[in-house]
């Protein structure tokens, strides 16, 4: 490999980095968006007791409605829930004299909200409210949802930090080679009495340059692969605008990422191959 | 202007100087000739702090190389015209540049003494690369980088070793030309005397 194809190879290496890296991240910060919002939409149901009336419930609508955390409290009326009952297990209104339902409340919470301590604790409280009867939500399907963003965590989190450990040292390989390739010159230099400090400059130089060219080819294959989803990939959960947003956050953070790798690893080559011949 | 006292150097099992004592006097013509792998590159080396000697006191200018540190080697080195046995040429650089890098690089502002493009016949070369030149234009390129700034001191190892004997006769005539113009001290390092001028410092057999 010459020095040239160490260039040409540094440049390939440092874009398959930005675009795998964004792609993956945005992957990850998409399918974590999609299961907070999933997760957000799991209801908690306040059953007020018999004898409430509406101005009763739509009291305590308000009050729950200032508490930390709700996004949404909807009234469900008792000729609502009779008819939704009713409709459901397809029962005949007829058979019953009166309408045996009480008014309830439906709550939708903020995502970090929606988990099984905030929810028990939100439900122990109410539960002392004396307009309300029982509380109720989804416990089960809660802690799946629970448990599934957790696993996505820890398996995201982890094949990124194993995918970025691989990348920092195919950075210090190819660094290393580049080295390699130059160190003639560099030693030629010195004996010319040009300092360490100069050569490193001029090594950063020599592996800077084709990262930047790198840096500018990742924009324009992300604007590519952007536009190629806007066009024939549009996934439903996961729309555009929330793929533009982890698309762009995820871009500049791997840019900065990659510039540090750069940075990083040619010091590290310089630092354990340079010698002072 | 150099000076080796009681100069050791080993290395592995073979010994390549023993006990080497000489001195070089300003404004001279200076030759070491020995056979192959005889110390003779060893000695410029050390010269210009390539190479630490085992034991022995190597000076150069008023520097006790022996004991200089690193960055007192790279100062030193900024005082030497330095001809490599193997060329050296930066290779992504044309002539031009590999010679200007070292002032460049240095931040000095050297004479450059453009006549020797003339005496050496290379000014047509000054915008190619290296790998556009034969090796006998890359050596005489390294041998006008050794000379061009007039540095009081040039080591030349081997220099004339890849040239047509014409230009052999050519680079000794620039060495005498500006040893004797511009007051630069030579030390080279060859096989054989290279002219009935120099003084020689035989090492090896010949010692």
């Amino acid at each position: 490999m010459n020095r040239d194809n160490v260039g040409i190879a540094l440049f390939f290496v440092i874009v398959a980095f930005i675009l795998t890296m964004t792609i993956l991240m945005s992957m990850f910060f998409g399918i974590n968006r999609y299961i907070s919002d999933r997760k957000s939409k799991i209801p908690m149901y306040v059953f007020c007791k018999s004898s409430c009336k509406k101005t009763e419930v739509e009291k305590l609508s308000n009050k729950i409605m200032e508490k930390k955390g709700i996004v949404k409290v909807r009234i469900i009326s008792k000729e609502e829930a009779f008819k939704d009952m009713a409709s459901k297990f397809s029962i005949d209104k007829e058979l019953f004299g009166d309408n045996p339902f009480p008014y309830s409340l439906e709550l939708l919470f903020e995502p970090k909200y929606t988990n099984k301590n905030s929810f028990t604790k939100f439900a122990n409280n109410l539960k002392k409210n004396p307009y309300v009867e029982d509380v109720n939500f989804p416990l089960k399907f809660l802690q799946n949802m629970e448990d599934v963003k957790r696993k996505v965590n820890i398996l995201g989190e982890s094949i990124l930090t194993i995918l970025y450990i691989v990348e920092f040292i195919v950075f210090v390989s190819i660094i290393s080679v580049l080295y390699s390739h130059k160190k003639e010159d560099f030693d030629t230099l010195k004996f010319f009495g040009i300092k360490r400090s100069k050569i490193l400059g001029l090594f950063l130089k020599n592996t800077f340059s084709p990262a930047i060219f790198a840096f500018f080819a990742s924009i324009i294959f992300i604007f590519l692969i952007y536009n190629l989803y806007d066009k024939y990939a549009n996934i439903y959960y996961i729309n555009k605008e929330l793929f533009k947003d982890s698309l762009k956050t995820t871009f500049v953070l791997n840019i900065v990422i990659g510039v540090l790798f750069t940075f990083f690893s040619s010091l590290f080559v310089f630092t354990v191959k340079d010698e002072k011949v | 202007m150099v000076e080796f006292i009681d100069v050791y150097k080993k290395f592995k099992d073979k010994t390549v100087l023993n006990g080497l004592s000489f001195r070089i006097i300003p404004n001279t013509m200076n030759q070491i000739v020995g056979e192959q792998s005889s110390g003779k590159s060893t000695i410029l080396k050390m010269i210009y702090g390539a190479v630490k000697p085992d034991r022995g006191f190597i000076r150069a200018f008023d520097a006790n190389v022996s004991n200089l540190k690193y960055s007192g080697i790279v100062l030193l080195r900024r005082y030497l015209g330095i001809i490599f046995e193997d060329i050296r040429l930066i290779k992504g650089l044309t002539v031009r540049e590999n010679i200007s890098i070292i002032i460049k690089m240095t931040k000095r502002d050297l004479y450059f003494s453009e006549e020797i493009f003339d005496i050496l016949s290379i000014g047509h070369l000054l915008d190619k690369y290296p790998r556009e030149l034969s090796l006998s234009e890359q050596s005489l390129v390294n041998i006008v980088r050794g000379v061009v700034f007039s540095f009081p001191l040039v080591l030349a190892d081997e220099p004339l070793r890849y040239l047509s004997l014409d230009y052999k006769r050519k680079v000794i005539e620039l060495f005498k030309y500006l040893n004797k113009e511009k007051g630069i001290t030579f030390l080279i390092a060859s096989q054989t005397v290279l002219d009935d001028d120099f003084n020689v410092i035989f090492i090896g057999d010949n010692e």
